[in-house]
């Protein structure tokens, strides 16, 4: 069934948190170039804007629709290329990533500066207490951490439809 | 019970939390040596927590903030001008439907700037309206639908064609067309393959056939169609089409007589309506939930689903489905030796009737003959055995079917009938084949 009013709420909710998944699968996974993968990109919000009526995950059906035109993208600019399978069926490293992606989109700045100074710099708890609070407690650190890490596991479930 | 570990404590576990002490750690680890599951659960947690600590994602993040800007509000410009196309074309629509179909098509060479993807967008909306109740007239109005296709380019071309034919299809089904209507269904698919989310359109399409191969009875070759298209439609997360198609999946499993698929089945859905906010959907499922426990013998499972049932029928005022469940809910009472029950099924047979469905109330009251049969109360069961000649005569089922009711009332009067004589009967009168005459079983 096709809609007529668009829920423009909801398109900009899905914007904000998929976009940057759905580029990673066009530019990084497809190698497609940047002005050919923000087309698709845009195209696939266009035709979510019309058919969002009839979805209720609207992340997971915006990434398969993303997939199926860089797959068709792929076949129709390096048609001597064989598509490996794993650009069909991404492996879980690749699923992963998305889902970080789309995860980080929908968490506060603020709990994406912790993750990244956990996850990626690796900085103590005390560290993370004075750069991102007052506090000089490795205990507000802790908790911070792992505040930020429960989000980020509620945004996960929601990101693969568990919630 | 089997231990497994809280999904906190997984996480506690792959990110090697300080709050995870020695020993729970130790349990956790000795746990996922022996439980898959959990394992592969741990597993998914780790990568996903090794691409956490990926800084190229977050770069990959922050590198783009300005176009991703740009994308959007060019997004919202396309939004704007939909809405926009939408405002004539509904102007449009209203002028259309002042006139018959018949002269659509001269009005739309007059006004070739009406041909509009938005347009065919509410032409198909108001299809989709109409088709259970004219279904002839749809194939008209998608005959106009397709000419303003033919005016369209690219993917809008593609999709409002691949859209016409799956409704052609919907259409020729109604009408028991259904040869036409599985062809229809693969013209369909054909067009939805050439479009970018094509996979999904085209699962759609053998969503429809196979509502027409079950139509047709034929449940295996629906199934075949059925099931890869449940597949690809998964992989869009939930949606609608995905719902109708296992909802299908389970009535084809209930048709086949096989309970202990269907009833799992219609249970998973349950969540899928929740989340969607299809109440009506909740409804019938619990509804064939109901039925289904009935018919498996699960009476207690049977009257708890009947009962949300009802409650969500009465809920969104839909009275006769409210009154069909409340009918598989005094049944599985009765299952349950509540005789009381007996007394409520003469009530569902009287709303029935004030409901004007007397085939329905002849059905509920030939549940109660069978009833009062097998405990015997000949003087209750006489009464309600004539009634039912002239209850099956008002709903207009075929002489044949009146005659096996009335050589009932007989084998009532005489006291000879039995509860399985009342099966019979009710299995000849469902079965609606005039050709065959009625034999009644011999008695004792």
């Amino acid at each position: 069934m096709l809609t007529q009013t668009i829920d423009r709420e909801r398109v900009a909710a899905a914007y904000a948190s998929v976009y940057d998944a759905l580029r990673f699968i066009a530019e990084r996974q497809f190698r497609i170039p940047e002005d050919d993968a923000r087309e698709i990109i845009h195209d696939a919000f266009v035709r979510f804007m019309r058919h969002h009526q009839t979805v209720a995950d609207d992340s997971a059906w915006l990434v398969r629709t993303t997939r199926n035109a860089c797959i068709d993208w792929s076949r129709r600019h390096r048609p001597t290329e064989a598509l490996p399978a794993s650009l069909t069926e991404p492996s879980r490293d690749v699923n992963a990533k998305v889902d970080v992606l789309r995860l980080l989109s929908r968490l506060s700045a603020r709990c994406r500066d912790v993750l990244w100074r956990r996850f990626v710099e690796h900085e103590t708890a005390e560290e993370i207490a004075i750069n991102c609070s007052a506090s000089t407690s490795g205990g507000y650190g802790r908790k911070l951490v792992y505040e930020c890490l429960n989000a980020a596991r509620a945004a996960l479930n929601t990101v693969r439809g568990r919630a | 019970m089997i231990y497994h570990p809280h999904p906190d404590e997984l996480l506690l576990f792959v990110t090697d939390h300080p709050s995870l002490d020695g020993p729970d750690r130790a349990r956790v680890a000795a746990h996922i040596t022996t439980c898959t599951g959990c394992a592969e659960e741990a597993d998914a947690l780790r990568v996903f927590y090794a691409s956490l600590a990926d800084p190229s994602l977050y770069a990959f993040m922050a590198e783009d903030a300005p176009r991703k800007a740009a994308l959007f509000a060019s997004l919202q410009s396309e939004m704007d001008d939909a809405e926009l196309a939408g405002g004539v074309a509904d102007d449009f629509v209203a002028e259309l439907l002042a006139r018959p179909v018949s002269r659509w098509n001269a009005l739309l060479l007059r006004r070739p700037e009406q041909q509009t993807y938005a347009l065919a967008e509410r032409l198909l909306k108001h299809v989709d309206i109409e088709m259970n109740r004219r279904p002839l007239d749809t194939l008209d109005i998608l005959n106009v639908i397709a000419r303003i296709a033919d005016s369209l380019h690219g993917h809008d071309a593609d999709e409002v064609s691949a859209h016409v034919w799956k409704q052609r299809s919907n259409a020729y089904r109604h009408l028991s067309r259904y040869t036409e209507s599985l062809s229809a269904a693969d013209i369909a698919a054909l067009l939805y393959r050439r479009l970018p989310d094509g996979e999904y359109g085209e699962a759609q399409a053998h969503l429809t056939a196979a509502i027409a191969l079950f139509k047709m009875t034929e449940y295996q070759l629906a199934l075949d169609k059925l099931t890869p298209a449940i597949t690809t439609l998964h992989k869009y997360g939930v949606n609608l089409p995905l719902i109708r198609a296992l909802i299908l999946q389970a009535n084809i499993f209930v048709e086949q007589g096989d309970m202990a698929r269907a009833l799992p089945q219609y249970r998973s859905v349950l969540p899928l309506l929740n989340k969607i906010g299809d109440r009506i959907e909740e409804a019938r499922v619990l509804g064939n939930l109901a039925d289904c426990s009935l018919r498996a013998g699960d009476y207690e499972t049977a009257i708890h689903d009947a009962t949300l049932a009802v409650d969500r029928y009465e809920q969104l005022r839909m009275e006769a489905e409210a009154v069909r469940a409340t009918w598989t809910l005094h049944l599985a009472q009765l299952k349950v030796g509540d005789l009381e029950a007996l007394d409520r099924l003469h009530i569902t047979a009287a709303a029935f009737e004030v409901l004007s469905m007397l085939g329905e109330a002849g059905f509920v009251r030939l549940d109660i003959t069978e009833e009062l049969l097998r405990i015997g109360d000949w003087e209750a069961a006489t009464p309600i055995a004539r009634a039912l000649v002239d209850l099956f005569t008002r709903a207009r089922v075929t002489l044949a079917q009146v005659e096996a009711i009335d050589q009932l009332r007989r084998a009532v009067e005489k006291r000879e009938a039995t509860p399985d004589f009342v099966r019979q009967v009710r299995a000849y009168v469902e079965a609606e084949n005039p050709a065959i005459p009625f034999t009644a079983p011999r008695p004792n």
